[in-house]
């Protein structure tokens, strides 16, 4: 995690844990954008990629990461009651300004170096544990299931361009934390561990030109922290920070990498 | 409450996956302690007053000499800066030994021990890893750990060293009863279950035959070729098959001067 994430992360902290200190505990009011409610949120998110040379653990992955950022913007559904959620969810996310980062120095990438991101996921949760410790406080456990395609542009001195198309099918086990003491504000943090497969296709154009698929499978980490604000009778301000790890495992193509995403946006539900 | 609170944070924090990645699953993390030496070609990561930054000129010009070696060797155009991060020993590199190294072609990077002595195997270490970078960025990912690992050891320069084919075939020479057929290296799904000596100099010997036999042009064919498809596909692109080609290879390097 970037120290200004870190930064931009504990102001936001702090405003949120101020204006939910100055609430009453909620007694009647639900929660900011009660299921169903729809949300959006914009932001920037970071990529980062590091080839795998042994899959471990400890997985060896290059010292060097190839690193970028760009727009994301989530859009999600979710139904149900607040013990029995169903999350729906769709991203779209590009980067550019790819650098490799070394341990001691950035070096810049390739102007045209990209990757883009299509996805959607699948959540079911419960929170069989509520009002433990104290008032409010939440602790829930969901499934999902996700999919999504990752589309990498790479480029290497003289001329040489290389396309990845992956395609990745996920599933994980979520932990969820929910505090929902007050009645305008709502925080809440998941953390999911999963499985996925993929198939890959790359495109590789150089002295000779080549195509190669092939499958493979990995894991999937995600963490999520996310504040609601109620401004006003069914609209919320939402902001999130999202850090998710994936690994890709396969016969000479094994590489891991993950996204940083801090994004705000708003949510409208009951 | 604020009991209630501090065993709140201290169950987030012991939950906490750690940044970027999984803590168990992902990748480990790098430390910063490098001085960076550039060269045409290379970026020299050395810890600071080692072994390798004490050498780093001699090391510099053997591996410039190998760049441009394999370059002329493939015929293949390639002009990326490739990383190295030389450790002082197997314990600080985490590697499996004193003389190992791994290759990250994707970002242009390679991990090598590079303790003393400075010798012929430390160059061939680093020559090996580093054409890793070149090769498969100049010719996309190899479809078969022969080609993936042959390759490399295949193109050494002889101009410092002599770690190339006066070597392999020698080496060939003398190693022939222990060399499995050529059509069971090519098998990913064996390649582990050789030792890998052996099938690492067998297929860097073998590839250096075809390259001054044949030249660059018919080997870059066989570059993406599957352990599936690869007798197929030598027998299309050289018009004789795998078997053949490995019996001649043999009687090649028994009959070579000793």
């Amino acid at each position: 995690m970037r120290p200004n994430v870190l930064g931009k992360l504990a102001v936001l902290g702090v405003f949120f844990a101020a204006a939910a200190e100055a609430q009453p505990p909620s007694t009647a009011a639900g929660p900011p954008a009660s299921p169903p409610a729809w949300s959006v949120v914009a932001g920037y998110e970071s990529f980062w990629l590091r080839d795998i040379a042994k899959a471990g653990p400890p997985v060896d992955a290059s010292p060097i990461a190839w690193e970028g950022g760009g727009p994301a913007v989530v859009v999600s559904y979710d139904r149900g009651r607040p013990g029995r959620l169903h999350h729906f969810e769709g991203l779209f996310a590009g980067a550019g300004g790819f650098s490799l980062e070394t341990p001691v120095r950035s070096i810049p990438g390739p102007a045209d170096d990209s990757e883009k991101r299509f996805g959607g996921r699948y959540e079911y949760r419960r929170y069989p544990f509520r009002d433990i410790w104290l008032t409010g406080f939440d602790i829930g456990f969901g499934i999902e299931g996700s999919g999504d395609r990752l589309i990498l542009a790479r480029h290497f001195q003289p001329s040489i361009d290389l396309d990845t198309a992956l395609t990745n099918f996920g599933a994980a086990g979520v932990l969820a934390v929910r505090l929902h003491r007050w009645m305008r504000v709502d925080l809440l943090a998941t953390w999911g561990n999963g499985v996925s497969i993929g198939r890959a296709t790359t495109n590789h154009y150089a002295d000779i030109d080549t195509t190669q698929r092939g499958w493979g499978g990995g894991w999937q980490s995600a963490l999520q922290l996310r504040a609601a604000a109620r401004v006003g009778p069914r609209t919320s301000l939402v902001v999130s920070y999202f850090n998710a790890g994936e690994g890709r495992l396969a016969s000479h193509d094994s590489f891991t990498f993950g996204r940083s995403r801090f994004a705000a946006g708003v949510s409208y539900g009951q | 409450m604020g009991n209630r609170f501090r065993r709140l944070f201290v169950a987030l924090a012991l939950a906490w996956p750690g940044s970027q990645c999984h803590a168990v699953l992902g990748p480990t993390p790098v430390d910063t302690n490098w001085r960076v030496i550039d060269s045409p070609h290379f970026s020299f990561n050395v810890r600071p007053g080692s072994f390798a930054e004490q050498n780093i000129a001699r090391i510099g010009e053997v591996l410039e000499d190998q760049y441009d070696t394999t370059l002329r060797v493939l015929d293949i155009r390639y002009s990326g800066r490739v990383s190295l991060f030389l450790y002082n020993s197997a314990a600080d590199g985490d590697m499996e030994s004193e003389r190992a190294g791994k290759a990250y072609p994707d970002t242009e990077t390679v991990r090598a021990t590079s303790g003393p002595p400075l010798d012929s195997n430390l160059f061939l270490l680093l020559s090996h890893e580093s054409n890793h970078v070149i090769q498969q960025n100049a010719l996309g990912s190899p479809g078969t750990y022969f080609l993936g690992e042959g390759l490399p050891s295949a193109v050494l320069s002889e101009r410092y060293y002599p770690n190339g084919t006066t070597f392999l075939y020698g080496w060939t020479a003398s190693h022939l009863s222990q060399i499995p057929a050529l059509s069971l290296l090519v098998d990913d799904s064996k390649w582990n279950s050789y030792d890998q000596q052996v099938a690492y100099n067998a297929s860097a010997s073998f590839l250096a035959y075809l390259l001054e036999l044949r030249g660059p042009q018919l080997l870059k064919q066989l570059q993406p070729a599957s352990s599936v498809s690869f007798t197929r596909q030598f027998q299309a692109t050289y018009g004789r098959s795998l078997d053949e080609a490995d019996r001649d290879w043999r009687a090649f390097c028994a009959s070579r001067p000793r």
